[in-house]
């Protein structure tokens, strides 16, 4: 008996030690005592002061009905520095974990956002995986917007985000894919625009994330169109889900759904340091919609013209992107530095420094591989 | 000599001679026993029925009848028994009326009796113990004029139950039977699953006061001889009464304080003739329905018996559901009380807001909540197995549904709490042993006090102990998670896939040598 009560205090003291020794007990915080964040919005003040906006859960509303949100507001020298300042209106502590997006305003953005970006990598319960979107006004707005998809607009913007990524109309750059390019490599990147759609057709208040914003260094330099972004995601191999509209036959207009698609960056170095950049995209799609009476099963070489054409469209959309990116902001935005750093790291390091230049003047080669090879449950239009 | 002054003073009148105080011997059974142990039977029937009644003085239910059965006077038998064992009509059918009219002295007495009532050489008696012994256990004892000898018949017939499905270890497909309290019952109804010379039974009686009979039941070719001793030297150690079977259990077991059962109880005479065959020791006690099996393996608490009865892929499928219930009913409280005191960030966003929403108001801390809805949920179940079936469904239906739902309506337990203590008290009825079953309470709740205190590292290294616990613990010398660790593929064909029963039966399951 006296062995078993040794034993049992032997235990009662293996058990306490990590209860002494971890400080685990510290952070127990009960759940309804957090605020947890989930988006933040940053934009830069008139006297030079950072201005965050937070949109938190809302813990008090019982009815589940509408907005589950509240946002507020603070301004600070600091990026914590702002934030902390929340603090006087909200009696609860800050939960970084579940932060679904961070949006960035325009004025912000020109300024540089090297701030944000150690703030959201330094804190360790600020995950590493939070997408990045710019916006052309104030990043306020975003926030505050009442949106109807969701009753946590921060959720309806990543279910956005996660659908528009595979349609290849906006990028998903999360905030360690942000430091990665611009640290290294072409030193440039994009991320994602996001705006308060004016010119719907409806009546409710939306967003519209289509578009990309293009960086250099931390620095805002200029914005992508919808189509530019579309190219430049060809490029990347990035669309799953996209309809290409091409004329067959004349004046008859075909939707082409494409449903898979790739892309490999070939890059040669000949020995005067000659870079050769040969982009191969992939892609395969069926139709969608047609109008035109022609019969691709009974006349398979229909499918092949078909597929020329798309070809076609790839391409104009891929070279679109790359003259913009040549032309406009001489910044090499589809990062093939960093495939050449990781081919040629030898070369790469005296190439390094100006290597914004030589890609203004490089050639690239695009060869667009298209397939259309499903008509749909019909061959011919009905009528 | 001081101490047989304080014996004597404690045992008021222990008596030294037995002549004199005849009447004295039953007041202190013990020492009673030890003067009729080696008392031979007497010459004369009065001296036999006198020293008789000496000894079952106060005991209403011994009846002596005697009976003439000579045409010379002093020819008589007796015959004595619990009256309440047996009934008039059968003695007087089985005994008396077999004895012929004219049974003449001159007969051999002791051949006369032994072929009319056909009574087996091992029934004759020639002292007082094993006489004692035979009423006590409810036969008659038939003495005689001239004869210093007795006969055991056994004509009894004890109140007993019919054979009955067990109402814990129910099955869809399997045989509806179950063992009961008679030991006679049992035997046969092993006997009657096994046709096998192999199929041993030894008898040991054990006690101090109450002498019960337990039985060791084993397959001799398949048995490891030496569990097989280690048991009947454990057995024989046994000082104390037993009634059931658990006494037997804890008085036998490796560890008396063990966190996990290492013996196997079983009500099934199906499931203990396979375990026969598997190798193990069955120890059968006298008026409990209740079967051990010797050695025990974690695994087998995990096996129900309705496996054995249909598909193996179903089978399997529900074995893999009892493994993940069973974790579920040991880690789920702890674990939903870490994420959401420490690990919010693992919690997935649109559920964070139904739980922020739901503990909103709530007095308790999460762990103290599930604390209290755990033990109300544990005394409500301990009360609905005393309520009586004619009021216990209104009774629970108020327990579980209206009480939950109040509490959670009065904002002192959360909705999500609930469904967690909900979900772990219906998980722990996947697994089939009643035994494992009571023990996984105890570590539910250890478990959980370590993720309130530590969060998951606490839950880890709560689970970490258990594992490290239950792999070092012993059955009769046999490791307890024995296929699983120390890990043997050859053996897991029925841990958590149940193999078909062709390629099972090759191998002989677990434990066969």
């Amino acid at each position: 008996m006296k062995k078993i009560f040794n034993k049992f205090i032997i235990m009662l003291l293996i058990l306490s030690m990590p209860t002494i020794s971890f400080t685990g007990c510290k952070d127990a915080t009960e759940i309804e005592k957090l605020a947890v964040i989930l988006a933040v919005g940053f934009d830069v003040t008139s006297d030079n002061d950072y201005q965050v906006s937070i949109e938190i859960m809302d813990s008090i509303t019982l009815i589940s009905k509408g907005r589950q949100t509240i946002t507020y507001c603070a301004k600070g020298e600091t990026v914590f520095k702002a934030i902390d300042n929340i603090y006087k209106n909200i009696g609860q502590k800050f939960n970084y974990a579940h932060i679904q997006y961070i949006v960035i305003g325009d004025n912000m953005a020109k300024k540089g956002i090297a701030s944000i970006i150690d703030f959201s990598l330094r804190y360790n319960q600020i995950r590493p995986t939070i997408p990045f979107l710019v916006t052309n006004g104030e990043a306020r707005d975003i926030i505050e917007t009442n949106i109807c998809t969701n009753v946590i607009p921060a959720i309806s913007v990543t279910d956005l985000l996660n659908l528009q990524r595979n349609r290849g109309e906006t990028i998903y750059t999360t905030n360690l894919d942000f430091v990665n390019s611009i640290a290294h490599g072409s030193r440039s990147t994009t991320c994602g625009l996001i705006n308060i759609d004016k010119h719907k057709l409806d009546t409710h208040v939306n967003y519209n994330l289509s578009g990309a914003a293009v960086f250099n260094k931390d620095k805002l330099v200029g914005y992508l169109s919808t189509r530019e972004t579309v190219g430049l995601n060809w490029i990347r191999g990035d669309i799953n889900r996209y309809i290409v509209m091409i004329e067959y036959p004349e004046n008859y207009k075909i939707s082409l759904d494409v449903t898979d698609s790739s892309s490999n960056t070939d890059i040669d170095m000949s020995e005067n340091n000659n870079v050769n950049i040969k982009v191969n995209i992939k892609s395969r799609s069926f139709i969608r919609e047609m109008t035109g009476m022609v019969d691709p099963n009974k006349n398979p070489s229909i499918m092949d013209i078909l597929s020329k054409r798309q070809n076609e469209i790839i391409y104009n959309d891929a070279y679109l992107v790359i003259n913009k990116a040549q032309r406009d902001f001489q910044l090499d935005i589809f990062d093939f530095g960093n495939t050449i750093m990781r081919k040629y790291p030898n070369q790469w390091d005296y190439m390094k420094n100006n290597w914004n230049d030589a890609f203004k003047n490089m050639k690239i080669d695009i060869n667009v591989d298209s397939r259309v090879n499903k008509t749909g449950v019909l061959s011919k239009p009905p009528i | 000599m001081n101490m047989k002054k304080i014996k004597d003073f404690f045992s008021l009148n222990e008596p030294e001679n037995f002549d004199n105080n005849l009447l004295s011997y039953s007041v202190i059974k013990n020492n009673n026993e030890k003067k009729y142990n080696n008392q031979k039977l007497f010459k004369t029937l009065e001296q036999n029925e006198q020293y008789l009644k000496s000894i079952f003085n106060n005991c209403y239910d011994l009846t002596i009848r005697k009976i003439s059965l000579y045409n010379e006077n002093k020819g008589k038998i007796a015959i004595a028994y619990l009256n309440e064992f047996t009934t008039e009509k059968l003695i007087n059918d089985s005994i008396i009326n077999k004895f012929p009219l004219n049974l003449s002295a001159q007969n051999d007495i002791e051949e006369s009796i032994k072929y009319t009532l056909a009574i087996n050489d091992n029934n004759i008696c020639e002292n007082f113990a094993q006489c004692i012994d035979a009423i006590l256990d409810g036969n008659v004892i038939i003495f005689s004029d001239m004869l210093n000898k007795a006969f055991i018949e056994n004509i009894k017939s004890p109140p007993e139950r019919s054979i009955e499905e067990p109402n814990i270890e129910s099955t869809i497909r399997g045989p509806r039977e179950g063992f009961t309290e008679s030991m006679s019952k049992n035997i046969i109804l092993l006997r009657k699953k096994i046709k096998n010379i192999n199929l041993k039974t030894e008898k040991h009686t054990i006690g101090k006061n109450v002498k019960s009979n337990i039985v060791i039941c084993y397959m001799e070719d398949a048995v490891d001889k030496k569990i097989l001793e280690e048991v009947k030297a454990r057995i024989r150690k046994i000082n104390i009464d037993t009634f059931a079977s658990n006494y037997v259990l804890e008085a036998i077991s490796d560890d008396k304080f063990s966190l996990v059962p290492t013996i196997f109880k079983t009500e099934r005479p199906d499931v203990a003739a396979s375990k026969l065959l598997e190798g193990k020791i069955l120890i059968l006690v006298d008026n409990t329905p209740i079967v051990l099996s010797i050695p025990a393996l974690f695994v087998e608490f995990m096996q129900a018996s309705d496996d054995y009865y249909t598909n193996y892929i179903p089978a399997t499928l529900n074995r893999c559901f009892r493994y993940i219930g069973l974790m579920i009913t040991l880690t789920l409280p702890g674990i939903y009380v870490a994420l959401v005191t420490f690990h919010h960030e693992l919690i997935p966003t649109p559920f964070i807001t139904t739980i922020i929403k739901a503990r909103a108001g709530i007095p308790l801390p999460s762990m103290w909540e599930c604390f209290l809805m755990l033990s109300a949920y544990e005394i409500i179940r301990e009360a609905g197995l005393r309520i009586p079936k004619t009021i216990g469904q209104t009774v629970s239906i108020v327990g579980t549904l209206i009480l939950g739902e109040a509490a959670a309506r009065a904002g002192i337990v959360s909705e999500p709490m609930i469904i967690v203590v909900a979900f772990v008290g219906t998980a722990l009825y996947t697994i089939p042993s009643p035994e494992l079953n009571s023990m996984i309470l105890f570590i539910r709740y250890i478990i959980l006090l370590l993720g309130g205190a530590l969060g998951i590292f606490g839950v880890l290294c709560g689970l970490l102990f258990l594992i490290t616990y239950m792999t070092s613990r012993r059955s009769f010398g046999v490791p307890y998670m024995y296929p699983i660790m120390p890990f043997s593929l050859k053996r897991n064909e029925d841990v958590i896939v149940r193999t078909p029963i062709e390629k099972l039966d090759k191998k002989m399951k677990l434990f066969r040598r």
